[in-house]
């Protein structure tokens, strides 16, 4: 089966992009993403992200109409593809076999006092 | 609310290095951000984030350029070349016309430059050939004359021992005597054939070590060995076949050499190939100088640095030429206790180009018309690509569709350069091509008409130069068209409109105005040449060089010489005859002291030239007499008597001259006549003081005046004459008329060369023309069409037609006359006495350039303005 590699913050942008009922373009990805990690998130880092993304085929992009409050620039939004959806349950599946593979008792936090 | 705008800068670098395939999405995002928070943070804020914010996009991952989708084709890839080379040929093919204009300028021009080319080629590897042509040096001399220095190739025959053992730069030394001192030897065989038949040969004496210093290949005999004994000579691979048949049988056979009452039997030690056409020596008999001492002993004559030898000199390799210039310049006055002279070297080979010198300084010789043809061909080529530059600019309207086309499917400004590049490279290739064809048809009448033996020798360097010739041609005819075509915009090109900016006008006007004012240059140039040589011609030398034939006396007649003048006198025809030293243009050049008189300001160093001749001279050549007599034998003491020419007296500044003593070489002199000034030099130069010296005992050459009219039969009844006289001897004659000719022989040359290139000049300038008047006649057909309907006369329309190139030319003539006249100017320069240049030639000149253009165009503008408008205006 083929491998499919996946950094973290790709990751996570793939599953912003997933997770967002409206269409989604850079400027919320970008807060999205912030509000769900916390982290302060440079705009540069979610744009490289996006296209790489694209490039590799988990995203679609398309390019809205003309808007007013952007100098007339259009919005590229983004999409999911198949591949993108497969890729993000594979990780999941992966993860929840780790998961199962814990031991009960190694889960609970343990009290320490020394 | 005022408008905020995010900062310019960032934004520029954006634009600048940002992948424009994620640019506007980048920008947007950027900006929606920056609107919020001028809104939360305010502007100052806002903007200092988004100018971080931009600044972090400027990352390899956003600035590198995305792939091109298309391959890219290389503009010199085969399919490319194949495609220029089809455009090509279906261009010249479509427009005939153009292309014949074209070819024939180009080719017109090409021949010139090869010819030239050709010409300089030999011009300047003269004497170039010897293998120690970078050691080999003459010695000459500067010596003061008058107030100022002249120049001489004279120096002692002493030299020639002193200078290898005092300079360690020297590794050997060359002493010749000057080729002009022998008309021509007379050579037959000796020992048992005796008696044989004779030849005559052009012969030298030269010192040893000739065949060592000179790259002269001997065919046989040994260059270390060959004229070390007086009684041998060395003679050239022509003489032997003459005279034994072959130069294997000449080998140590007798021959016998005879100038004036010298003769002596030597033994032939060496054969030697033929002198090249392209050296200075050019003889056919060498004998050892050493023979030479025995005719005129070297002890008899003082040791001097100046002198009538030739001395060569072989520097060690690696010695300093200049030390031993140095060494040399007081050389002179230490050895000879000579303050005159100042002995110099000049390197051998820069004898023939830059033999000039001015006041002990050299300058130019014949390396200025080298120059100066060199100049010509440049201008004639750059003339014939100009047409190519302005045709090929008219016709752009033609080409601004297919320029336009090409650019729409994506062709860049360069491909478009190298096309037009390539048509001009390729119609220069083929013209080449032609042009060495026709270089080589007529490269027999070109040597004739130069008296060379050029030939069409495709050695690497010739091939380099037509590599560059075809470059320099095809770039330079190429250029401005390739530029200007490639230039256009194809959106507006493609709606069919095409601005015709004032620049491009003015280009191809001027480039008409500087074909035309070259060739008023050449015309004006060709015209002045060919009046001065016209003078030169006409002027009266001051005594009569026309119908005198003169021929060395030898043997009997050098001995008898006043029976064998009587003799000559009673041959029929001839008028009257007398002997001289030497070609009376060739007087010799006396030391300053070598004059002295009463009165004589010692400091005055007045120059003279001297001539001893025979009784009966100055009548035979018609000089005439202002004061005095000539020399005469009813005087009986006429022995110690001088003729003094009137430059000499006046600059003596002796009045009433007859009767008066002068010293002169010593001995004391009177002075019976004052000989009105003639021209003994050149026209070069001013006439120089000249003393005629009654001495028939000196004289060498028989001076005969003929009957006008009757002059080959008189010639032959003298050489019938020369031969009962005086048998054995080859009679050699030559005509006084011709030494005089031959003293303008290269402004001649000039003249002619400058004829021919000045008619292909304007001939190939009227071709550019004559496409320019159709191309302009035929864009303004419905201009014309309309005129006509209007009213228009024919006459107005070809005046209309007219007008323009007649103004263009009308400039072209005001440029071209002051340059002439500053150009000719110079050249006249060089004579002392000149024709004079009037207006005249400059409004004739011009007249003729405007009669030639309207010519040119008339034929084009009349038949533009004969069409019926009814043809012209009826398509559309």
């Amino acid at each position: 089966m083929k491998r499919t590699f996946l950094g973290e913050f790709e990751e996570i942008v793939l599953l912003v992009v997933a997770g967002c009922t409206e269409e989604a373009y850079g400027v919320t990805i970008w807060e999205r993403v912030q509000e769900n990690t916390g982290r302060t998130i440079s705009l540069s880092a979610v744009h490289a992200t996006l296209y790489r993304l694209e490039e590799k085929g988990f995203l679609n992009s398309e390019m809205g109409g003309a808007t007013a409050e952007r100098g007339g620039r259009r919005k590229r939004f983004f999409s999911i593809t198949n591949y993108g959806n497969r890729a993000l349950q594979e990780i999941n599946e992966i993860r929840q076999q780790l998961w199962q593979a814990i031991p009960a008792e190694k889960l609970q936090p343990k009290l320490s006092f020394s | 609310m005022p408008e905020h705008r995010p900062p310019r800068w960032a934004d520029y670098l954006l634009e600048k290095f940002v992948n424009p395939r994620f640019l506007e999405d980048i920008q947007g995002n950027l900006e929606e951000i920056f609107l919020r928070r001028v809104q939360e943070a305010g502007p100052t804020q806002a903007r200092r984030e988004y100018a971080w914010a931009a600044m972090r996009h400027l990352t390899p991952y956003f600035t590198k350029k995305s792939p091109r989708p298309y391959p890219t084709v290389s503009n010199l890839s085969p399919a490319m070349l194949h495609h220029y080379f089809t455009y090509a040929w279906r261009h010249f093919a479509k427009n005939r016309q153009f292309t014949f204009l074209n070819a024939v300028g180009l080719t017109t021009g090409l021949i010139c430059t090869l010819l030239i080319y050709l010409w300089i080629t030999d011009e300047r590897t003269f004497d170039k050939f010897h293998d120690k042509d970078a050691r080999l040096y003459q010695v000459m001399v500067h010596e003061k004359g008058g107030d100022r220095l002249v120049t001489s190739e004279g120096t002692g025959g002493i030299l020639r021992v002193f200078l290898p053992r005092d300079m360690p730069e020297v590794e050997m030394a060359v002493c010749t005597t000057p080729p002009v001192w022998f008309q021509k030897f007379s050579l037959s065989l000796g020992g048992r054939a005796r008696g044989g038949r004779t030849v005559s040969a052009a012969g030298n004496f030269v010192s040893s070590d000739y065949f060592k210093a000179f790259s002269f290949p001997l065919i046989q005999g040994n260059a270390q060995s060959v004229l070390t004994d007086k009684n041998t000579v060395v003679i050239s691979e022509r003489m032997a076949s003459r005279l034994f048949g072959s130069p294997e049988k000449a080998m140590n056979q007798l021959v016998e050499w005879k100038w004036q009452a010298f003769s002596r039997q030597s033994q032939v030690t060496g054969v030697f190939r033929d002198q090249p056409r392209n050296s200075s020596e050019q003889s056919e008999l060498l004998i050892p100088l050493s023979a030479w001492d025995d005719i005129l002993p070297q002890g008899s004559m003082p040791n001097t640095a100046t002198g009538p030898f030739h001395n060569y000199l072989v520097l060690r390799p690696g010695a300093d030429a200049h030390l031993l210039e140095a060494k040399l310049a007081g050389y002179a006055k230490k050895h000879f206790n000579d303050p005159n002279a100042t002995l110099f070297i000049r390197k051998y080979s820069d004898k023939y180009l830059y033999g000039t010198y001015e006041n002990g300084v050299q300058s130019g010789g014949r390396i200025e018309y080298v120059k100066l043809f060199g100049a010509i061909a440049v201008f004639i080529l750059l003339i014939a690509c100009i047409n190519f530059m302005n045709l090929s600019t008219a016709k752009a309207s033609v080409r601004v569709k297919e320029v336009g086309v090409k650019k729409a499917l994506g062709a860049g400004r360069l491909t478009l350069v190298f096309q037009f590049l390539g048509e001009s490279i390729l119609m220069s290739f083929v013209t080449l091509l032609i042009a060495l064809g026709v270089v080589w048809l007529i490269l027999p009448y070109f040597n004739t008409l130069t008296n060379k033996q050029l030939t069409l020798h495709f050695g690497g360097q010739f091939i380099a130069a037509l590599a560059v010739i075809l470059l320099l041609t095809g770039l330079l005819s190429g250029s401005y068209p390739a530029l200007y075509l490639s230039r256009f915009n194809p959106a507006l090109t493609l709606k069919g409109k095409l601005l015709h900016g004032m620049g491009e006008l003015w280009v191809r006007k001027g480039l008409v105005v500087f074909q035309f004012a070259v060739s008023v240059i050449f015309i004006i140039s060709v015209v002045v040449v060919y009046k001065q040589i016209d003078y030169v011609q006409a002027k009266n030398p001051g005594y009569e060089k026309d119908n005198i034939v003169y021929f060395e006396m030898e043997g009997r007649a050098a001995t008898q010489t006043n029976a064998f003048l009587a003799g000559l006198k009673t041959v029929p025809g001839v008028v009257n005859a007398s002997s001289i030293q030497q070609k009376i243009v060739l007087p010799a050049f006396m030391p300053s002291a070598g004059v002295r008189w009463d009165g004589k300001n010692e400091k005055d160093e007045i120059r003279f030239y001297k001539m001893p001749v025979n009784y009966g001279l100055t009548e035979t050549l018609g000089i005439p007499m202002v004061a005095g007599r000539s020399f005469s034998k009813d005087f009986g003491s006429d022995s110690t008597a001088v003729i003094l020419n009137e430059t000499a007296i006046r600059q003596m500044g002796i009045t009433d001259p007859i009767g008066k003593q002068i010293m002169v070489d010593g001995r004391k002199t009177r002075i019976v006549g004052v000989a009105r000034d003639f021209h003994f030099n050149s026209l070069h130069e001013i006439i120089k003081p000249f003393i005629f010296k009654l001495s028939p005992q000196e004289t060498m050459l028989a001076t005969v005046k003929i009957q006008a009219g009757e002059v080959p039969a008189t010639v032959a009844r003298i050489q019938a004459f020369y031969a009962s006289f005086n048998p054995g001897y080859a009679f050699d004659y030559d005509f006084l008329d011709r030494d005089y000719q031959i003293q303008y022989a290269s402004e001649k040359l000039v003249a002619q060369l400058a004829r021919y290139f000045a008619v292909l000049a304007i001939l190939i300038s009227c071709l550019g023309l004559f496409g320019l008047a159709a191309f302009t006649a035929e864009r303004r057909r419905k201009e014309i069409g309309v005129r006509k309907v209007l009213g228009a006369t024919t006459g107005s329309v070809v005046a209309m037609l007219s007008r323009e190139f007649l103004v263009l030319v009308a400039v072209a003539i005001a440029i071209g006359c002051p340059l002439a006249w500053w150009l000719t100017r110079r050249w006249l320069d060089h004579f002392a006495y000149r024709a004079t240049i009037g207006a005249g030639i400059f409004a004739g000149a011009g007249l003729v350039t405007i009669v030639i253009t309207l010519a040119t165009i008339s034929f084009q503008s009349v038949r533009a303005a004969l069409t019926n408008p009814t043809q012209s205006l009826k398509s559309e």
